[in-house]
């Protein structure tokens, strides 16, 4: 696709001249590194040298300026093909400044759709797609000498958060660079001598970014489930990317939260998650929860901040009997820099809530989405995660219809009520959206 | 071609610069349409287009057809100017739309030239930095190649492939999805 759904973020007059052209000594020509033909490009008098193509036909007969404003154009799906071309149209492809100026110019939507190798034989850890279903790159699970499977966890900042082997053994890998850091594995030094043995924790990582420094974090939190009749054990902790990454023990929240697939998730710095007020069941197993509360953690000052009203109980003052079991009804999700809450009111509507007001609480139900009945696959498992809203106000949605992380990557349009399929996933367990160049990305080893 | 506008009124009016072309053709031009090109512009503001303005990389031949396009391309930046003060004239913009449309259309006819006259049109668009120009021909070439494979592109272009076959193996091995 082209720019067309971003054009108001896309500046026309943003692009730089990477080759200025004042006068004509300053053209370099390309043929001239094949063709033997001694620099006539840089004549100032001479008479279009090199206008027509060349009588043996060796060459394209356009300098590496021309060559650069027309592969501007071409959009970045097919920059992959092309760079077997030559080695002009290899070279200009790794450019940097060409890539600065092609991500000026084509700004698009692109989709990261995260696996777990367990499920898989090619190794794949994600897909990079754009909305045409198109992938414009894959990457392949992190190759050392630490065996077992890797899964992606988590999507975000243009870093893919994995597990490899073990569900504690966090890795972050820079999608745009390639670069991969695996993080530290054990407790906090304020957790370590409570809990010795931190294998009987669950451990769910978010990476977030904190906009007045642009300091990297990784908020990790630590879930044991209890015995039977007592409140779970959460520890929190938090690690600053930078030289001396170490897990700092942070205090937990009043109440505990959840950590269901998307249900938390990181915005400016903030990471939101479902606040869980376990009540509990007659048997073992699921706890009920009063849901729709909000917490939020700052990972600037590391605090918690306050819990707060969803949409739902913002609008009615519901009572405590609106107690649902630990099911899939609420999911939270950024969508264009906002927290939105996502509700699926029944099998098949679901609202989008934005968050307008964060001191006032002020929810605005922005879309309202119509699961198409003729879905295949287990209600128990049916996940439809919003991504972006375009600028048409279609929404870009994942839709996962079985435990096998099966469905679509699909756009649905409101004024039809109907969804187009973008693509088919397979193993999918995570999603995000990557807001770097694709140049950078198809340039990143793989 | 050679000459621009006898005839109408308000070329005659305007000032005229004379373009010289490396076969030594001169054409003569008015300055609204010679401004489209932003290196030819700076001449005039530095004052150095007495005697005409030698351009000599670029061929009669092309230089008429640059010409050619820019006259056009001037006149809907006229009316473009016109169109700011009256916008909320309905009946204007109606003719305004006609006109992006009449536009457009000489746009592709302007297109429907060979491969050679393509690419001197977009080393001369560059050389002359005529921005609509350049976008227009570099766009055509663009999207010649997207979809197409990296053979391909080398018959359409008579581009030889000088990587060698291990790099060209390993660019395909990265890219190895990109092929499937």
């Amino acid at each position: 696709m082209d720019s067309s759904h971003f054009r108001s973020l896309n500046p026309p007059a943003a692009r730089a001249r990477f080759y200025p052209l004042a006068s004509p000594g300053r053209i370099s020509c390309c043929c001239c590194r094949s063709g033997g033909r001694p620099d006539a490009g840089t004549t100032m008098a001479a008479p279009n040298p090199r206008s027509r193509p060349d009588s043996q036909g060796c060459v394209l007969p356009l300098p590496t300026d021309a060559l650069y404003e027309i592969l501007l154009r071409v959009p970045a799906k097919d920059h992959c093909r092309l760079r077997a071309v030559s080695r002009p149209w290899s070279s200009l492809f790794s450019d940097p400044h060409f890539i600065t100026a092609h991500g000026t110019r084509h700004q698009e939507a692109l989709i990261v759709a995260g696996y777990n190798t367990f499920h898989r034989n090619d190794g794949i850890i994600c897909d990079v797609m754009d909305l045409s279903g198109r992938v414009v790159k894959r990457v392949r699970a992190t190759a050392d000498e630490t065996g077992g499977d890797e899964w992606v966890r988590s999507i975000g900042l243009d870093f893919i958060c994995t597990s490899k082997g073990t569900e504690r053994s966090f890795r972050l890998l820079n999608l745009a660079t390639g670069a991969i850091r695996a993080l530290p594995e054990g407790l906090a030094e304020e957790h370590a001598m409570h809990e010795p043995d931190s294998c009987h924790f669950h451990s769910f990582a978010a990476l977030g970014q904190v906009p007045s420094t642009g300091q990297y974090k990784v908020r990790r939190a630590l879930h044991r489930a209890s015995d039977c009749r007592a409140v779970p054990v959460q520890l929190f902790e938090v690690l600053t990317l930078d030289g001396h990454a170490r897990w700092r023990g942070k205090l937990p929240p009043p109440n505990p939260v959840s950590f269901g697939l998307w249900e938390y998730v990181a915005i400016n710095g903030i990471v939101y998650f479902f606040s869980a007020e376990w009540l509990w069941g007659t048997v073992p197993g699921p706890l009920f929860r009063l849901v729709d509360r909000i917490t939020s953690f700052d990972l600037e000052a590391e605090e918690w901040g306050k819990t707060f009203r969803g949409p739902i109980s913002s609008l009615v003052d519901i009572p405590h009997s609106f107690y649902l079991y630990y099911d899939i009804d609420f999911s939270l999700s950024a969508i264009n820099g906002c927290l939105v809450v996502v509700h699926r009111s029944s099998e098949s509507r679901m609202g989008l809530w934005f968050l307008m007001d964060f001191e006032k609480c002020l929810w605005v139900k922005q879309h309202r989405i119509q699961v198409q009945p003729s879905i295949r696959g287990d209600y128990d498992y049916l996940t439809i995660h919003p991504l972006l809203v375009l600028n048409d106000g279609r929404v870009v949605l994942l839709h996962i219809a079985n435990g096998f992380g099966w469905g679509w990557l699909r756009i649905y349009n409101p004024e039809t009520k109907m969804s187009t399929d973008v693509r088919e996933v397979e193993n999918c367990f995570a999603v995000g959206l990557y807001t770097g160049s694709v140049l950078s990305l198809a340039n990143c080893a793989s | 071609m050679a000459s621009a506008g006898s005839g109408d009124e308000k070329a005659a009016a305007a000032a005229m610069i004379t373009l010289i072309s490396s076969d030594n053709e001169k054409f003569e031009v008015t300055e609204a349409t010679a401004t489209l090109s932003q290196t030819i512009r700076h001449m005039i503001e530095d004052g150095c287009t007495d005697g005409g303005v030698p351009l000599p990389n670029v061929t009669s031949k092309i230089l008429a057809r640059v010409i050619e396009y820019c006259k056009k391309h001037a006149t809907a930046a006229a009316g473009e100017e016109g169109s700011s003060s009256s916008f909320s004239d309905a009946a204007f913009l109606e003719v305004d739309r006609a006109f992006l449309e009449e536009l457009e259309e000489f746009d592709d006819a302007f297109l429907e030239v060979d491969r050679a006259t393509l690419f001197d049109l977009i080393l001369a668009a560059n050389y002359l930095d005529i921005k609509g120009l350049l976008n227009l021909t570099c766009q055509k070439v663009a999207d010649s190649v997207k979809g197409k494979t990296p053979e391909q592109i080398r018959e359409m272009y008579n581009i030889v492939n000088d990587l060698t076959p291990e790099e060209e193996a390993e660019i395909r091995r990265e890219t190895q999805w990109a092929f499937e």
